[in-house]
């Protein structure tokens, strides 16, 4: 009985350890070794180290994406024998911190760690945390804020340290491009099928309104719970509103919009879909359950930035990401973009000071191209906030032929901006701004709306 | 109200109620017989699902097989948990266990996040095609899932009716009353965990060639599971089937009528009912620690 029992056991424990040693042999999380401030002595090689935040959900697909890309621009610096920033040189150091998803406590006690126990100065490059929450811990420690938020609650004229460098205010350009697309091809109604999250209701809102921009009558998204395990309910509801479109706007989870593609397959919808963000892996997926034909002609984003990209700086990336870590994934390259921002406002100042970085970035008159495309900063004066804190990112479109997803066009920074501001219905305030500071300046893209749309 | 989808949504809720009645039904019996609250219980059913679609796409194995592989490896692993942990904290209490089944299960849950990658997994449809019946679609898939559910639930029905399943039954009325008749409860409770798990195991197989398999779908589901346990009462393996298609079949109804607040509905319902019948529809009351 004595030596079964120990068997069982021994079993028990290589079982465990065999968990555990999956668990801790891939994607170690980045962690800081050094304590006290955000700039601290080390040893050989670089002579300080920077440290920067970073807060996402490491229980996302696209939370451990990201973990992956800045890890991996960490490297890249340090084996460059450190980041040379005024004449010093950095060893960089990313922590990543896992903020939960959507949940005030994680999300505050991650900040604080970060800031009152790690001393990070910079927060660049967030997903799922609450940034209102953040906020009440960068902005009263003069910690520089470049995260990602849906809401407007970092959009306030007395906060001095927060850019959204990714947002959704400044994106209905890439929705518009689409909704045009599917508009050409004869769809007149439409309906947004997406989670229910309050990121998703904000969202979803403006999508609604871009929609109409292009011509579409957009009906009353339908939205599901995050934890539906069966769609046919959902597919049965779309079915029976009879629309030309369905838009998965924001449906993250890639086995969710596999899923939901297959119902609606199954109940028989056979119009147009917008997948949202798929990639060839995803789309062989969705094409083993539903076939080829079902998914002809569809189009939707991209962030795979070869085919189309033309920076080689950019395009070196994804092949150094995919010599670390293997194939390309897509789930988290869109949400590093604020780190090519925060890169550029250090290049450009030769500077880590907040309150200098805060300068340049609320000044900036100039996109900064990402793996995605351009990004730019912008200013919002419907809000009462005249420096360029609220972003526009760029986006790259595709279309299905033959089973192949097909690099179509990229998605301007200028359509973003415009298309926003005249779906919002924000031109006015826009106006008089630009009557006082000049019309704003672009990348070289191009467009399929002006300010003569406006 | 278009009362052509009625059949339609009245069906959809009942292919739904057959996942949840695999899931809950072994959630239920470990409930039952052991007493143990197994917050793990969903995991079961996403290694299911993973294990299936590694036997059919990376060994080339027929789909059959995939789930007895996918039975057997969650059954071992049941055991194993009962062997290595949960024999030990069931002395220390009822919630001393349950926090070891929520890390057990966040652990495995989090492996699966690391080892099978972000991504989703399929299992190209194993029947392909839809029957179509005046007006009412039904994915073939599903049916097949409809009718392993029933195979499983009627082997389950006969297994609890043999010597082992009457020792469950016994040993989860008394369990010294069940020694002193012979019954070695030791063992009677490993068996529970390996049915009880493996069933989830199963289930997962089951949905792999209709639903797309992730590493967060064991917990999504698990909430469900719980409202299905509740709503049939804690224990009663009947109850758990026939509370499953109850809940399927509302939830199928209440997201056609009120949309995302469908499942707000359910609770409440389920509050309600819980408040006039604490034992759920067939069962008895929640053990209550100490008691």
């Amino acid at each position: 009985m004595k030596k079964r029992y120990w068997i069982v056991m021994a079993l028990a424990l290589a079982l465990v350890l065999g968990v555990l040693g999956v668990a801790c042999g891939k994607d170690e999380p980045t962690t800081s070794t050094d304590a006290g401030g955000a700039v601290t002595t080390a040893g050989a090689g670089p002579t300080e180290t920077l440290k920067i935040g970073a807060m996402v959900s490491l229980s996302t697909p696209q939370g451990l994406e990201m973990q992956k890309w800045l890890t991996m621009f960490a490297k890249i610096k340090n084996e460059a024998g450190g980041w040379d920033i005024g004449g010093t040189k950095y060893k960089l150091d990313y922590i990543i911190y896992d903020s939960g998803i959507s949940d005030t406590t994680q999300t505050r006690s991650a900040y604080e760690k970060a800031v009152l126990q790690d001393g990070v100065k910079h927060i660049v490059c967030t997903w799922t945390d609450v940034p209102a929450v953040a906020v009440t811990v960068t902005e009263p420690n003069e910690v520089l804020w470049m995260g990602l938020d849906f809401s407007p609650d970092t959009l306030k004229p007395e906060f001095n340290y927060t850019i959204r460098a990714q947002c959704l205010s400044f994106a209905l350009g890439a929705a518009y491009n689409m909704q045009k697309y599917y508009v050409d091809k004869g769809a007149k109604t439409s309906v947004i099928c997406d989670t229910d999250t309050l990121q998703s209701q904000v969202g979803n809102a403006n999508w609604a309104k871009s929609g109409e921009l292009a011509g579409l009558k957009e009906l009353e998204p339908i939205t599901f719970p995050n934890d539906t395990a069966d769609f046919a309910p959902v597919a049965t509801k779309i079915k029976s509103l009879d629309v030309d479109l369905v838009e998965f706007a924001y449906v993250n989870n890639p086995d969710q919009l596999v899923n939901l593609i297959r119902a609606l397959y199954d109940v028989g919808y056979d119009k147009f879909i917008y997948p949202g963000l798929i990639d060839p892996e995803m789309l062989a997926n969705i094409i083993s359950q539903v076939g080829e034909e079902y998914v002809e002609g569809w189009s939707g984003m991209y962030y795979d930035p070869r085919g189309i990209q033309t920076d080689p700086e950019m395009l070196a990336l994804v092949d150094r990401y995919e010599q670390e870590y293997g194939e390309l994934s897509q789930e988290g390259i869109y949400w590093i973009g604020p780190w090519f921002l925060f890169e550029e406002a250090v290049n450009a100042t030769q500077s880590i000071d907040v309150d200098v970085l805060t300068e340049y970035l609320k000044s900036m008159d100039h996109g900064v191209n990402t793996i995605c495309g351009y990004t730019q900063l912008f200013a919002r004066p419907d809000v009462g906030i005249m420096g360029t804190v609220d972003s526009a990112p760029g986006h790259y479109m595709y279309e299905i032929l033959d089973g192949q997803m097909v690099a179509k066009r990229t998605v301007s920074v200028k359509d973003q901006y415009l298309v926003s501001i005249k779906a919002l219905g924000v031109v006015e305030p826009f106006q008089k701004y630009w009557e006082e500071n000049g019309r704003p300046t672009f990348p070289e893209e191009e467009s399929l709306f002006d300010f003569s749309d406006l | 109200m278009d009362l052509s989808l009625f059949p339609q949504i009245l069906l959809n809720g009942l292919m739904i109620g057959g996942i949840y009645a695999l899931i809950a039904s072994g959630f239920t019996l470990i409930l039952g017989v052991i007493q143990v609250f197994n917050f793990a219980q969903g995991q079961f059913y996403m290694l299911g699902a993973f294990i299936a679609i590694a036997v059919v796409t990376n060994l080339g194995l027929p789909y059959p097989v995939a789930i007895i592989v996918a039975l057997l490896a969650t059954a071992i692993l049941g055991a194993l948990l009962y062997f290595a942990v949960i024999q030990w904290t069931t002395r220390s209490g009822f919630f001393n266990t349950m926090l070891v089944t929520v890390a057990f299960g966040t652990i495995v849950a989090q492996t699966a996040m690391l080892s099978f990658g972000s991504r989703e997994a399929v299992l190209p449809p194993v029947v392909p095609g839809t029957l179509s019946l005046g007006g009412v679609t039904i994915p073939n898939g599903k049916l097949v899932v409809i009718a392993g559910a029933v195979v499983v639930m009627a082997a389950l029905h006969f297994f609890m009716k043999t010597r082992i399943g009457v020792s469950m039954l016994a040993a989860s009325e008394n369990r010294d009353v069940a020694s002193l008749q012979g019954i070695n409860p030791k063992r009677v409770f490993w068996i529970t965990m390996a049915v009880g798990c493996g069933l989830c195991g199963v289930a997962g197989a089951l949905v792999a060639p209709v639903l797309a398999a992730s590493g967060t779908m064991g917990s999504t589901i698990f909430i469900k599971a719980l409202l299905v346990v509740l709503v049939g009462g804690t224990g009663s393996m009947s109850g758990a089937l026939l509370a499953a298609f109850v809940v399927g079949i509302a939830e199928s109804f209440a997201f056609h009528f009120v949309g995302h607040l469908g499942l707000l509905v359910i609770f409440v319902l389920v509050a309600i009912l819980i408040f006039f019948r604490p034992g759920g529809l067939l069962g008895k009351p929640l053990p209550v620690p100490g008691e």
